[in-house]
């Protein structure tokens, strides 16, 4: 396969976010939904189902409402809540047997929830896809790691009562090789990225990145590694370098206007870098729960203060002149960490420019007020 | 039968006499500071249990959060917190005491404000809780014990039926087991703070005092449910059960529980009432009004409505009796496991509150939603429709508990009084 070709197939596979261009590959494998970081997708990919990522949304499915629904849902609800449950509503996952949501993730928690209880009330005219939750814990007590390894087992034999296969030992540590192979091609993403001379937009990482929440690991491991063949021969990015932060963010939109005002070489909203999280050295299911037990980006772990001081770290390293921040209209956790994060990026030298509030796809007067803003600030460094 | 007036409603003593009790133990506990005592600082999700057990005195973050407000302060104190870079749109509630600590102007704090803790508490129940006590732990020094808190794979609806004896089934082997391993954890950091060792047999007969006093609590929402009219307003409920569950267990809180229980009982065999031509029975669905708590007693002359329920009392029953099956420690785990989801994750939230609208015979439900504390705001819409679906009118109060800068009372009662006014006339049809 050739570079051009491989872009092509990631960059597709993230727009149709593994809809109806795969959808014949369902008979032959259970479907299973992910939603938010710090899913396990090696249990998932050692019990044999074809996982997928709900959380970011097809454009086609942006502006679904269901009437049922929306009775529900207040509107300081995080936009990828809302979305999810109007497009689980009508039916837009429909295709997928189970859906996994992460404890980790404050969005994929409030949606479980409210999904659930949807399903209860409406039992009768719901056929939602079996509703799990991926309820492991932050920290490295033998306490937490019991209660994750349960978790990781329970998680298991539902999936097998839905029909996935109950894996072996040697089955997770296939999966694991996988998935490792999967974590090594986006580390060379990442350093692609973070490379002295940038080459890639921020928006084909982004692209890139997250094509893999779509396909096979494996799969796209080689399609990743294809379509980085070619970097080095592309022309160099001109522009200062730049770190993004803030809550999640998967708008193309405001990508664009990123790239349009410099070279984006740390991406550490949930989009970016932080996924697919921490791996483990060994082949043993515990060594892996243990290393995601202490994901320093994880927004739950034990300290603030370590996450941020990652944060920066991450910023420092990746050598950028400048760190944006943005968040959604309802943050309520991320705006505790920026002054602390002005602070320890500060100390690095380094300044923290607040775009503030955007929508979940930013309209066109904020984009360009944001592009005005930051071409004045990044000319003046 | 004597009758009142609701403008001559008399405030009952044991109201008095709690604010008094906490009030002279906040300055009390002043004192013993300087002389070298220790306190720690928690949020209210947490096991004060441990805490009292061990001998270290305790501050709860909402109950100061409600006195800077009651104060007036949270708009100063709100106002302060953006020129530290903090963004409007974070919760209030739980913050408002750490905004007070970054201020740094113990003076202008109530009683001359709070020393330095010897450890802060609290649960990972929402994401900001661990960054408000972390901001605070780094401003002080002080430790900060933390809890994981899950989340809860398959809430049972009528969660309040099973969580005093069958909590084992209700909360999960799972979590209950990292709950208690985590308690004894905390025990281990509260004997080297403390110097104490911890006492397992004093340990049980304070949870079982504890439970006593719930039982208390328990018999005065029956007393309060079943009496023909409302004998006392919410705004002296709160108080008289949430100053003695910051001191849970003690002689002083079971003593007052029982004060209490006998004052009310008094109230209806003597046919006391709020409102002598009571035509309207309201419930307060959230935290409370702090900023504002005579707002609880504005409908009363006008449409002779009162709030008959806030969640305090009733929560105080059904959220803290835990019986403890052989096994103190872990019917602590179940007390706190969930403490606050089953006040905010449907099904649990929404179930309680339509079987306890039920039993106080409720026509109006004021719902306050808070804007920006998404934990606290969650379920509002499934609590509304389930209301709704029962029968009961509920209007939606988009407020915060404590920042006072959205709240337009004038607006609030003339919104407020317009729907009373139709529930009154339908009534009167009816």
């Amino acid at each position: 396969m050739k570079s051009a070709q491989a872009i092509t197939e990631l960059e597709t596979a993230f727009a149709n976010k593994a809809r109806p261009a795969t959808r014949e590959d369902k008979p032959a494998r259970l479907w299973v939904g992910c939603f938010g970081n710090a899913v396990p997708d090696v249990l998932l990919a050692a019990a044999g189902c074809r996982f997928v990522d709900v959380k970011a949304i097809p454009d086609a499915e942006l502006n679904d409402v269901h009437q049922g629904m929306a009775r529900f849902i207040e509107p300081f609800l995080d936009d990828y809540t809302r979305v999810f449950l109007h497009r689980l509503a009508c039916g837009r996952l429909d295709h997928l047997r189970a859906i996994v949501f992460s404890r980790q993730d404050a969005a994929a928690l409030v949606a479980y929830q409210y999904a659930l209880e949807y399903q209860r009330q409406h039992q009768a005219d719901t056929a939602f896809p079996t509703l799990l939750l991926w309820n492991a814990e932050q920290g490295t007590t033998e306490a937490v790691m019991t209660f994750n390894q349960r978790q990781a087992s329970q998680l298991l034999t539902r999936l097998a009562a839905l029909g996935a296969a109950h894996p072996s030992t040697e089955d997770i540590a296939t999966a694991i090789e996988q998935v490792r192979t999967r974590h090594q091609a986006l580390d060379e993403l990442t350093l692609v990225q973070r490379d002295g001379t940038p080459r890639l937009t921020a928006l084909e990482v982004l692209r890139w990145r997250n094509a893999g929440r779509y396909l096979d690991p494996a799969q796209f491991s080689s399609q990743l590694r294809t379509a980085l063949s070619d970097v080095s021969s592309r022309p160099a990015r001109m522009g200062k370098r730049l770190g993004l932060v803030g809550t999640a963010t998967d708008s193309e939109d405001l990508y664009r206007m990123l790239d349009s005002v410099g070279c984006v070489v740390a991406d550490l909203q949930p989009f970016g870098q932080a996924w697919p999280g921490p791996m483990s050295e060994s082949d043993d299911l515990d060594g892996l729960l243990n290393a995601m037990a202490i994901d320093p980006f994880c927004p739950r772990g034990r300290s603030s203060i370590a996450m941020v001081d990652a944060l920066a770290d991450t910023c420092a390293l990746a050598q950028c002149d400048a760190v944006i921040a943005q968040m959604d209209q309802n943050d309520d956790t991320f705006g505790w960490d920026l002054p602390s994060l002005e602070q320890a990026l500060n100390k690095q030298g380094i300044p923290l420019l607040q775009l503030g509030f955007r929508d979940l796809r930013p309209d066109g007067d904020w984009i360009t007020r944001s592009r005005e803003r930051l071409t004045t600030v990044l000319g003046d460094l | 039968m004597t009758d009142a007036n609701a403008t001559d409603y008399v405030p009952l003593a044991t109201a008095r006499q709690a604010t008094d009790y906490q009030r002279d133990w906040v300055r009390g506990l002043r004192e013993q500071i300087k002389s070298g005592t220790e306190f720690a600082f928690v949020n209210a999700d947490t096991p004060h249990e441990l805490f009292h057990i061990m001998g270290l005195p305790i501050v709860t973050n909402q109950w100061w959060s409600a006195v800077l407000s009651a104060k007036q302060l949270s708009e100063y104190y709100f106002d302060y917190m953006e020129t530290l870079g903090y963004h409007d749109r974070l919760a209030k509630y739980s913050s408002l005491p750490l905004i007070a600590e970054l201020e740094g102007d113990r003076e202008r704090q109530p009683w001359g404000g709070l020393p330095v803790p010897a450890i802060l508490c609290a649960r990972q129940s929402a994401d900001d809780h661990q960054r408000i006590f972390s901001l605070w732990a780094k401003q002080t020094g002080a430790p900060l014990f933390l809890f994981s808190a899950p989340a809860v794979p398959d809430p049972a609806p009528n969660w309040w039926q099973l969580a005093r004896d069958d909590w084992e089934t209700l909360y999960g082997t799972d979590r209950l087991d990292l709950m208690e391993a985590e308690l004894y954890d905390l025990v281990h950091q509260l004997e080297h703070i403390t110097g104490r060792d911890f006492d397992p047999d004093a340990f049980a007969r304070y949870m079982a005092a504890i439970n006593r006093q719930e039982e208390l609590f328990d018999d005065v929402s029956q007393m309060l449910a079943q009496a023909p009219r409302c004998p006392i307003r919410i705004a002296e409920q709160i108080p008289n059960v949430m100053i003695p569950q910051w001191h849970r267990g003690s002689d002083w809180a079971l003593r007052h529980a029982e004060a209490f229980r006998d004052e009310v009982k008094q109230r209806i065999e003597d046919g006391v009432a709020v409102c002598p031509d009571e035509s309207i029975r309201m419930m307060w669905v959230g935290a409370g009004l702090w900023f504002d708590t005579s707002f609880y007693a504005a409908f009363e002359e006008s449409h002779s409505a009162v709030f008959a329920w806030s969640m305090y009392l009733p929560f105080a029953a059904d959220g803290y009796i835990r019986y403890d099956q052989g096994d103190p420690m872990r019917s602590l785990a179940a007390r706190v496991v969930s403490m606050n989801e089953q006040l905010h994750q449907p099904p649990w939230v929404n179930s309680w509150l339509v079987e306890q609208a039920r039993r106080y015979r409720i026509d109006v439900a004021l719902m306050l939603i808070p804007r920006h504390d998404r934990f606290s705001g969650q379920g509002s819409l499934f609590s509304k429709q389930a209301l709704e679906a029962a029968g009961i009118t509920v209007i939606e109060i988009w407020s915060d508990m404590v920042d006072r800068r959205e709240w337009d009372r004038e607006d609030m009662v003339k919104r407020v009084a317009s729907v009373l006014d139709e529930v009154k006339a339908k009534k009167v049809l009816t």
